[in-house]
């Protein structure tokens, strides 16, 4: 299926990409895509997003997938599906 | 008690005089400090009912509790608080820089300001001496001259300076203290209550050492400490900065664009963290003590506003870009650094010009009122002449100087149903309507708009619960939430480092080692509990009902016209059972006011004969 991952903030920076087109397997976990994800680009990806790189996201971070933030959604255990928007960004940090 | 110097600095500018009180243990315990010390003074040294404007409405500093020792993110934070001008209730801002640390080293922990000086004056507090210096020099200079000219008259460099700008001078109730250049204690209008007082500035310079209770054990803590503030959990601070917001909010829907009437900004990209640290930050600067160095001073190079320089956040960088349509990250630079320089509340000031630009595009003020702009969103010259015109009331900037709620009663034709104020205190950079428990938090904080007392938009946006929805069960998160912040507004902590902190026993723990008084994490919890329900007195006792705990006509009228939050909005009714939950949760009458039990539970009984007449 194909996705649409876009990025924010320091991820963002480091990659120097704003958003990208992928195709993965039908019925892909969030947290899997992840893992896809850090397999790409190198570990250091999967340590920015991930805690430990375990099944939860680093503090800072925050994936919404079509703008709802995952813990809305069920997690990172929630299924993609076809033309869904994931985006990875830093989570909001005040300021003023 | 160690850190503590126990002493209270009272001056009256009327006759001159000053006197030193003191404090003991016991009071420090109950109240910590900052937040805990401003909110009890105020309360117990104001006439009730009084006007802010009067002589003896007392402008307090209160520092936190670690101020000047070596615990990071809180060498040098302090609290200002008065009776607001702008809402008529408790008037609350902190800041930071090096100001506050210079107070502790001159020996005091609170400094009691009343009266009004028949000229302008500034005091000038030189460890244990006090002056009341001629400032009529210094009447009509910016913050920042201020600062240089206090500085050069007194052959001192290291003299540290909260004073106001000319917009102080002229009473606008957003006016702010502006210290160390770039800090601010922004909201409320207590710049106007220095003002009002013919007082310029408070110059300070110490010399003492503050003393901790356990140095080993303190050092062995900061240490490790000091590695969490400068590692991942802090490092989008040092990295983009808060600016990093303004794509996340607009990702969210939920970045104010344009007075509010939309969500998401079309030119959010050219506003962005990423822009701005590409193409105009210089440096990043850090407090004193402080690891996590977050200030990224931003200059502009190029255009009509060459040379601006400033300090930019996230909410000013909302409150004059996209909330007034501009996606022009030089005219926010230099709209931010007059606002320094006049000493202007940088979020109230981007929220009222989107205001009147709103008001002006419906035709509401003309090109008449405003001096010949054309105060249409977007425009960016027009934005930063309106911050000038504000700082002097001229035009329609007379008008404005006072926040959208004396504005839109002045402007009338409607214009109340687009002010987005609550208790008289603009709103900031979270589109409420769109987050429930963040809705909540502002409608019940106790300086009004405010989303630093509880920062209960975190578990909206981060999908701890459905933020599209009002549940009563969103009262005990905000409670869990203002009890936290009024901890961290006591010690003084600084707000970006609550991810490294371990919660209320490791905090209770550094309390101890700084000043040898024994403290528990569920006292910790209960002292915060307990100053949160003394601001509520104090506001009770100033006039504030149920009715206050709102949020704007636009938040419950006008939904979110697109975006992923398309159509939401706050109803009444979801106001209601929000309020009912927050109200239940605290242990409070269904009007919002303490029950006596909950009073003697948090030791302030002694406050029951304000609240008895106001139970139902």
């Amino acid at each position: 299926m194909r996705l649409i991952v876009q990025y924010l903030g320091p991820i963002q920076v480091k990659l120097d990409k704003k958003e990208e087109e992928i195709n993965v397997d039908q019925g892909l976990s969030l947290f899997s895509l992840l893992r896809y994800l850090s397999e790409s680009y190198g570990d250091w990806f999967g340590n920015e997003v991930l805690e430990n790189n375990e099944k939860h996201l680093r503090e800072g971070v925050l994936v919404t997938v079509n703008g709802i933030a995952s813990g809305q959604i069920g997690g990172l255990e929630a299924k993609l599906k076809e033309g869904d928007i994931v985006t990875i960004l830093p989570f909001f940090a005040g300021g003023g | 008690m160690q850190a503590y110097t126990g002493k209270i600095l009272h001056v009256d500018l009327t006759t001159g005089r000053s006197k030193i009180q003191t404090f003991d243990d016991a009071f420090a315990k109950m109240y910590i400090g900052g937040t805990g010390f401003g909110i009890k003074t105020l309360l117990d040294n104001q006439k009730p009912g009084i006007d802010p404007f009067d002589p003896e409405n007392p402008l307090i500093y209160a520092l936190g509790a670690v101020c000047n020792t070596m615990v990071p993110c809180g060498a040098s934070k302090f609290g200002v608080f008065a009776k607001s001008p702008a809402s008529n209730l408790l008037g609350e801002a902190y800041s930071t820089g090096q100001w506050g640390a210079e107070l502790r080293s001159a020996g005091y922990d609170i400094l009691v300001i009343r009266g009004k000086a028949a000229k302008p004056k500034y005091i000038w507090i030189d460890d244990e001496s006090m002056q009341l210096m001629d400032a009529s020099h210094l009447w009509g200079k910016t913050a920042w001259e201020t600062e240089e000219t206090i500085r050069k008259d007194l052959g001192d460099e290291y003299v540290r300076v909260s004073g106001i700008g000319q917009a102080g001078e002229n009473l606008s109730r957003i006016a702010c203290l502006i210290n160390d250049h770039f800090r601010a204690a922004g909201r409320t209008g207590l710049g106007a209550v220095m003002g009002s007082k013919n007082l310029k500035a408070v110059a300070v310079r110490g010399t003492y050492d503050t003393c901790v209770a356990d140095v080993p054990k303190l050092q062995e803590f900061c240490k490790d400490l000091y590695e969490r503030a400068r590692g991942p959990k802090t490092s989008k601070y040092r990295t983009l900065g808060t600016a990093a917001n303004v794509l996340a909010m607009n990702k969210q829907g939920a970045l104010p664009t344009r007075n509010f009437q939309a969500a998401m900004f079309e030119g959010a990209e050219k506003i962005s963290g990423e822009y701005l640290n590409e193409r105009y930050v210089t440096k990043i600067e850090g407090c004193s003590a402080c690891p996590m160095r977050c200030e990224h001073i931003a200059v502009v190079r190029e255009g009509p506003f060459t040379g601006a320089t400033a300090r930019i956040e996230y909410e000013p960088t909302m409150a004059f870009g996209s909330n007034c349509g501009v996606d022009r990250m030089d005219a926010i630079i230099k709209s931010v650094e007059l606002c320094d320089m006049y000493g202007l509340d940088a979020i109230s000031a981007g929220m009222i010009i989107a205001f009147g630009m709103e008001c002006f595009e419906r035709g509401l003020i003309t090109t008449q009122d405003t001096g010949g702009l054309d105060l249409r969103f977007g425009n960016a010259e027009a934005m930063v002449e309106m911050v000038r015109k504000m700082a002097f009331r001229q035009d329609i900037g007379k008008v404005l100087a006072d926040g959208v709620r004396p504005a839109s009663k002045a402007i009338g034709k409607g214009s109340e149903a687009f002010a987005l104020e609550i208790k008289g205190v603009e709103l900031t950079g979270y589109d409420i309507r769109g987050l429930k428990t963040a809705a909540l938090g502002y409608a019940v904080s106790r300086r009004g708009a405010d989303h630093q007392r509880h920062g209960s938009y975190g578990p909206d946006m981060d999908g701890r619960v459905d933020r599209f929805k009002a549940e009563k069960s969103r009262g005990k998160i905000v409670v869990g939430d203002e009890d936290n912040y009024a901890i961290f507004d006591s010690i003084i902590l600084c707000k970006f480092s609550r991810g490294i902190w371990n919660g209320y026993d490791e905090i209770a723990k550094i309390y101890t080692m700084v000043t040898g008084i024994p403290y528990t994490g569920e006292e910790m919890r209960k002292t915060g509990e307990r100053i949160n329900n003394l601001a509520r007195i104090y506001n009770i006792r100033e006039g504030l009902t149920r009715s206050d705990d709102t949020v704007p006509p636009r938040v419950m009228n006008d939904p979110i016209p697109s975006g992923v939050s398309k159509g939401s909005r706050v109803t009444q009714e979801d106001l209601d059972i929000l309020l009912d939950g927050y109200y239940e949760a605290r242990g409070w009458t269904p009007e919002g006011v303490p029950k006596s039990e909950k009073l003697k539970e948090l030791d302030l009984e002694g406050y029951e004969s304000i609240l008895a007449g106001k139970r139902k």
